[in-house]
């Protein structure tokens, strides 16, 4: 063969692996809504940045006709490019070829590029579309579902791993994005369960659509199990690239820097007037951070489940950091298992990547009742607690207003190690409430009152008040030295900026161990 | 990441390349050769140490990378 024809060879071969399913699979993946593999890569990387890894990989297998439909690529792609000029690894998987399932070569590529992004440092993205097991290779397709398992728990905490589902992914499949720290799904196209609609009619007479089950919104809001529910596939993956801008490459990295857009030490005067005097009213905790954080932006994570608590990324000075805050707009901000699941879980991306933690705290404490005993929240409580406990990035608190029992220690009190901690004039830093406090501490003597004909009402609103002159404010704490400071609220910006810069340099060096044992 | 430079008055597209080379050069020269736009505690050893130990490596092997 002269060296042309290899070379003609070589392009026909390309031009083959490029569209290895052909035009009509084309079609019907773009009828179903879905972009093909290629066009979901070209989407999320800058242009011209992709460098296509195992081209010319094809399966092994053989029976049920697989020998003679070899397609180049065996289904996935897979390879590397940049976002924002930034390496990252990708596979995307084509449901144009078998469905999209995985079999022993397809799952080689994934790992291949795992090793990779691990060796290099990188982000590894990965847009799932797959029916799952490729039956016909049998066990081996399962082998090559948990080589890839096995590496994501290698690689957590070491590369940020980010997983796009942008079709079907059920059975064992889920487990590998289950891993991964972020969780992005698109309505109505995206589905993840461990058991289909058919199955569990089967097994337990529920009548449950695909939607209804696995789609992007149940996970959203239900679940939890994914953080981000677009409307469609090229929101989806510009949301991915906007999450990135927030993220390191590895956890020996720092997360980007921008050059600050906005005045560290704005001050912001509406700041002031939004705690309402009336301590039981509702108000807006994202307004309060989007009106602290660099030009008000904000990427919330999870917006749609556990609502009573914020969490997400923001730019303080340039500088990109988590935030959590509990909210009062939704359960009065209490800490129930949900919030207390998704804020640990943030926490702990935040401490693993170095990315500095601020908390604005409004806690009433935690949510009473049986479903929650019965559910576990002692368990999942003790999660977020020890998400704090455990970090080691710089933490930094804002009091806004309620500071109540066990939940003001839990949300990265001074106790848990926070580095800075500041309250508002607003703030309520006690054991719990004044009404329920008084009925407590003076049960006898309202007793007494009511036995005596006396006005009950008029001798309790007497002892609320005398409770909250006494408790009801921040004072008791900064004696301690438990706050580090009470400031005006128009003055959170500056006073933020301050404490994250000087906090920049933070070394915490403890003891050795394998690893803690969080209560899963 | 790089700052903008104003020069006025407005130099010819030759000019202003030299230009803008010549004080990026003193800027880079000012700040000891370090071209990290980032604030400096991004390039502290301290800082460096804490993230090493923070993933259980010896943070003195930094200057053995």
């Amino acid at each position: 063969m002269s060296t042309s024809d290899a070379e003609k060879r070589l392009d026909d071969l390309r031009a083959e692996a490029m569209n290895p399913s052909g035009d009509a699979a084309v079609e019907r993946q773009h009828a179903r809504g879905k972009l093909t593999a290629r066009e979901r890569i070209d989407l999320l990387l800058d242009p011209g940045s992709f460098v296509e890894l195992d081209m010319f990989t094809r399966h092994r297998a053989t029976g049920f006709g697989l020998e003679d439909n070899r397609p180049w690529g065996d289904g996935v792609i897979t390879g590397h490019g940049t976002v924002d000029g930034r390496q990252v690894f990708v596979f995307s998987q084509d449901f144009t070829v078998f469905g999209g399932s995985l079999g022993e070569v397809f799952a080689e590529k994934i790992c291949k590029v795992m090793d990779l992004a691990v060796r290099m440092g990188c982000p590894v993205i990965g847009l799932n579309d797959s029916g799952g097991a490729r039956i016909q290779e049998g066990v081996v397709s399962l082998g090559g579902y948990a080589d890839i398992f096995l590496r994501n728990v290698q690689a957590s905490g070491v590369i940020p791993q980010i997983s796009v589902v942008l079709g079907p992914c059920a059975g064992g499949a889920v487990y590998s994005p289950a891993i991964t720290d972020f969780i992005f799904m698109v309505k109505q196209t995206s589905h993840m369960f461990i058991t289909g609609p058919d199955v569990i009619k089967t097994v337990t007479g529920e009548d449950v659509t695909m939607e209804e089950l696995g789609g992007a919104l149940s996970h959203a809001v239900k679940s939890g199990v994914c953080q981000f529910a677009s409307e469609d596939e090229e929101s989806c993956i510009d949301e991915v690239r906007h999450l990135l801008s927030f993220i390191p490459q590895n956890n020996l990295d720092s997360a980007p820097y921008e050059a600050p857009s906005d005045d560290p030490d704005r001050r912001e005067p509406e700041l002031r007037s939004i705690v309402p005097d009336n301590p039981n009213k509702p108000y807006d905790m994202k307004h309060v951070i989007e009106l602290v954080f660099d030009a008000g932006e904000f990427m919330e994570v999870a917006p749609l489940y556990a609502q009573n608590l914020v969490i997400g990324f923001a730019r303080l000075n340039g500088h990109s950091v988590g935030v959590v805050g509990n909210q009062p707009k939704a359960l009065a901000g209490v800490l129930d298992i949900d919030a207390s699941i998704k804020g640990a879980r943030f926490i702990r991306f935040c401490d693993a990547f170095n990315i500095p933690v601020i908390s604005f705290v409004d806690v009433p404490g935690f949510l009473p009742g049986t479903s929650q005993e019965y559910g576990g929240i002692i368990l999942h409580g003790a999660k977020l607690l020890y998400a704090y406990a455990e970090a080691t990035v710089p933490k930094i608190t804002v009091i806004t207003r309620k500071a109540y029992g066990g939940a003001y220690d839990v949300m990265n009190s001074k106790h848990l190690g926070a580095d800075f901690n500041a309250a508002w004039p607003s703030a309520e830093i006690a054991v719990m409430g004044a009404d329920g406090a008084v009925n407590i501490i003076h049960r006898s003597e309202l007793k007494r009152v009511a036995e005596e004909g006396g006005d009950v009402d008029a001798r309790r609103t007497e002892m609320v008040d005398e409770y909250k002159a006494r408790f009801a404010n921040p004072y008791q704490a900064a004696e301690r030295g438990y706050v580090d400071d009470v400031i005006q609220p128009e003055d959170t910006r500056p006073w933020l900026v301050k404490a994250l810069e000087v906090s920049l340099t933070k070394r915490v060096d403890g003891p050795r161990r394998k690893h803690g044992n969080i209560p899963l | 990441m790089s700052a903008s430079i104003a020069i006025s008055p407005m130099p010819s597209p030759e000019e202003a390349v030299a230009i803008t080379a010549a004080v990026t050069a003193v800027i880079t020269a000012a700040r000891g050769g370090d071209t990290d736009p980032r604030p400096a505690a991004y390039r502290s050893m301290w800082r460096r140490a804490a993230i090493r130990e923070g993933a259980g490596l010896p943070a003195d092997q930094m200057r053995n990378r």
